[in-house]
């Protein structure tokens, strides 16, 4: 059975890949999708802290899993944060920018 | 006689076997033929079928192109529970795309399926600020959600002609 802590891992992997595109949609919020199957993951402030949660929506647009900070081990929150920074970074074109700024300061 | 006997009943049994040869040789050529024609048959039926589901496809996102901006006006005019019902209207019509769009296309239910979700969290957003006890949304909120359905919209544009020029892929991204 696959663990949602291995999805995670992919999740990170195909991002930093770059084979995998966010795009923002409302708030703190970025969606990705596999085929029909779609991945959001989000970042919100409770209890003094900042949490993420991913949740994966099944091909009729349902959520069916979840993964929130109370449900992961340390590394995994640690994995969750990652991926929050490589998904806004993609549904920005930071990379890009970043590149055409470094271009433009003959870095 | 017996000599001549056997001479004409060998050439007799040549003469049988070019003939079965000659017919084996067309037989086969006829059938493969048939084989051929089949196959060609079926090669048009399946790009027929191919271009029937192009083409309802195309309807299909240019009829949600249509309500995107109907949300967008509803939007304006402050008209934000009439929108809601339009944006679970649209995603069940995104969702029906995506039932009907072959496997192989993956680049255009991907995108179909991320805009399904975006959709979905604005709608959320929208029934969060109509239930709370401001419902009045802020301009700045009005313009993020038409920002946000002006994406969706030309990623719509995009796809419908992309369906529309044949990339089964889907992958002009």
């Amino acid at each position: 059975m696959i663990e949602l802590g291995q999805i995670l891992n992919g999740l990170v992997e195909r991002t930093m890949e770059g084979r995998l595109k966010w795009s923002r949609s409302v708030d703190d919020r970025f969606v990705t999708s596999v085929d029909a199957i779609s991945v959001v993951i989000e970042e919100y402030i409770s209890g003094g802290g900042t949490r993420r949660r991913l949740d994966i929506l099944d091909e009729s647009g349902e959520t069916v899993e979840s993964l929130g900070y109370q449900d992961t081990t340390g590394e995994q929150d640690e994995q969750l944060a990652r991926l929050f920074v490589l998904a806004r970074r993609s549904a920005h074109n930071i990379d890009s920018i970043l590149e055409k700024l470094a271009k433009g300061l003959e870095l | 006689m017996e000599f001549w006997a056997g001479t004409w009943s060998d050439f007799g049994a040549i003469i049988g076997i070019a003939v079965s040869s000659i017919g084996l040789g067309w037989a086969i050529w006829e059938a493969r033929g048939a084989r051929t024609a089949s196959i060609a048959a079926q090669e048009a039926a399946t790009q027929t079928r191919d271009q029937i589901t192009r083409h309802l496809q195309v309807v299909d996102l240019q009829r949600a192109i249509v309500l995107i901006q109907r949300i967008k006006n509803l939007h304006d005019n402050s008209r934000w529970e009439e929108s809601r019902e339009l944006y679970q209207q649209l995603r069940e019509m995104l969702s029906d795309v995506i039932v009907r769009s072959p496997e192989n296309q993956v680049g255009v239910r991907e995108k179909l399926a991320t805009a399904r979700t975006i959709l979905r969290e604005m709608e959320d957003s929208v029934r969060r600020r109509v239930s709370s006890s401001t419902p009045i949304v802020p301009e700045r909120e009005r313009t993020r959600l038409n920002q946000r359905l002006n994406g969706i919209q030309s990623d719509l544009e995009e796809l419908a002609s992309t369906v529309g020029f044949g990339d089964s892929q889907g992958e002009a991204k």
